[in-house]
């Protein structure tokens, strides 16, 4: 079987070659996970979930190995690969100024607005080994390789979605990005930055809320997260509950920071606005056993099709956005696409 | 014992928010405003509970006739915030215009005549603004920008808020509640 890899914790992976796949057929989501949770509770399972509901994969782990991140090496020097963007500039600004109306016009407060690059040509190397690779170039907190039965996630996101720990549960949401250059000082005198991520904070208290038995509360806000290619803030809203995880997600999916603010009228907005359903893309990722389970949001990542590579990317659009830089945003997400940083 | 309260949601992401704001004082039920045109008469409403909050939302008062006119017939107390704030202002012969820039997020300070609520700092997430009829007493305005945040009914039992007290951005959000604890039992 392929091999199946899921972040555990800080500098570990879930690694394994011997695994069982479910997916939802004509159920829903949270029913499979319902059924899951009572006839594999005590196994280790990789879940994911499509950011639109429609579909979950859970991965039940028969056996597994607990290995470093640094035993992944890369014997990839680099690989030869052009992307470009699925949407042009004019396109892409045309649909930020729409956004910015809707808000003007009080349809909403905030909309992630995504879209993709694509590889040009075939490449005969391996997802695994491409994989492996952009794990060494992005770095990141939460990464997923997982082969599914439409193409293989090469998921490199930075950011949890939720982790739970006994009762404890924790959210990280991310908003606010500036270049490396700019740093972490700018990002904290941008009023504009600031009001992106209160208001996820905002929506992201509410949503814990709806699972959570006590007041849950705002532990960390516009922290700094550095990564070597960005730089972001985040903020962490915690609590305590007795749910368990399909309930849990029934109330808090899709997840606030990659739909937007008030998110009913957010994920209708991205329906209109974006050509194609993200599937995988901006759903969860992650790992469940018993009570305890940790997830990601599965942003920078890329779907491996038939030899080549899609790479999705996107950015919270606010009415103090500027189309120029939110443009240069998702092009800032995706440097590791190419060695030279060039799109 | 607490004072049983209904909100009525209107597709908005700060509902929680606000019911644990309220809690453990107000015991809340949480309404759809879709769930509304089922109910047969405001009656049930009025015999039921102690005070409906009508609660922030996307879009404008007219797209809520439903709530509009549930707040017209209301004989209990009403809450509105933002959204609900300016349906208030709406069925008062007061004006609900345009904002713009919207404010989603930011925070203001408070220009209050009440000591204890002047100079602090209160979350704003709007792009319509009040001008509340004289049927109002204004309770609060913003410092930067002098935008009604804070009013109530002369006579009815009317309290509206323009931000948003239940965001982690207000500061003493419990000083709000303590408010609504007194209008309620004067």
């Amino acid at each position: 079987m392929k091999p199946l890899v899921c972040f555990y914790n800080d500098k570990s992976l879930f690694y394994s070659t011997d695994y069982r796949v479910f997916s939802n057929q004509s159920s829903s989501v949270f029913s499979i996970l319902e059924d899951i949770k009572k006839e594999y509770s005590e196994a280790v399972k990789i879940l994911q979930i499509d950011f639109n509901l429609e579909k979950a994969h859970v991965f039940v782990l028969n056996t597994y190995e607990i290995i470093s991140i640094d035993q992944l090496t890369s014997e990839l020097s680099a690989p030869n690969l052009t992307f470009v963007s699925n949407i042009s500039k004019s396109h892409f600004i045309k649909k930020v100024n729409t956004i910015k109306e809707d808000i003007k016009s009080g349809r909403y407060y905030q909309v992630n607005y995504t879209s993709s690059f694509s590889s040009l040509q075939e490449t005969e190397i391996s997802s695994y080994a491409l994989f492996k690779y952009y794990l060494n170039q992005f770095k990141p907190a939460y990464p997923a390789y997982l082969p599914l039965p439409y193409g293989d996630i090469l998921c490199f996101s930075p950011e949890l979605f939720l982790e739970k720990k006994n009762e404890r549960i924790r959210t990280c949401p991310i908003k606010g990005t500036t270049r490396n250059a700019d740093g972490y000082a700018s990002l904290l005198k941008d009023q504009k930055e600031n009001a992106e991520l209160s208001m996820i904070v905002d929506l992201l208290r509410n949503d814990l809320q709806s699972v959570c038995t006590e007041k849950v509360s705002v532990d960390v806000h516009r922290k700094e997260l550095p990564l070597n290619y960005i730089t972001h803030t985040y903020s962490q809203v915690s609590g305590a509950t007795n749910l368990s995880l399909p309930m849990i997600l029934k109330n808090m999916l899709p997840a606030g920071s990659i739909s937007g603010c008030p998110k009913a009228e957010s994920v209708k907005a991205i329906q209109e606005l974006e050509n194609l359903p993200r599937g995988f893309y901006t759903g969860c990722i992650g790992w469940w056993k018993n009570d305890s389970f940790t997830l990601n949001l599965a942003i920078r990542s890329f779907l491996y099709d038939n030899k080549k590579l899609s790479y999705f990317s996107g950015c919270g659009i606010v009415y103090d956005s500027d189309a120029e830089k939110e443009w240069q945003e998702f092009h800032h997400k995706a440097q590791h696409l190419t060695p030279e940083g060039r799109l | 014992m607490s004072k049983k309260a209904l909100i009525i949601d209107h597709d908005d992401s700060f509902i929680w928010n606000i019911k644990f704001w309220l809690q453990p004082e107000f015991n809340i039920t949480i309404l759809n405003h879709s769930e509304l045109k089922k109910l047969q008469d405001s009656e049930q409403i009025n015999t039921e509970y102690e005070l409906v909050i009508f609660s922030p939302g996307p879009k404008s008062p007219e797209n809520y006739p439903g709530s509009l006119d549930l707040l017209n017939k209301l004989k209990i107390p009403a809450l509105g915030v933002c959204l609900g704030f300016q349906m208030m202002t709406l069925n008062h012969q007061g004006h609900v215009k345009a904002y713009c820039p919207p404010l989603h997020g930011k925070t203001s300070l408070l220009h209050c005549e009440y000591p204890d609520y002047n100079n602090l700092r209160v979350a704003r997430y709007h792009s319509l603004h009040c001008e509340p009829s004289d049927e109002f007493k204004i309770l609060a305005r913003s410092q930067d920008d002098d935008v009604v945040m804070w009013a109530e009914h002369k006579k009815k039992k009317h309290l509206g808020f323009q931000f948003h007290p239940e965001s982690f951005l207000t500061e003493h959000a419990d000083k709000y509640k303590s408010y609504i604890l007194n209008w309620l039992s004067l």
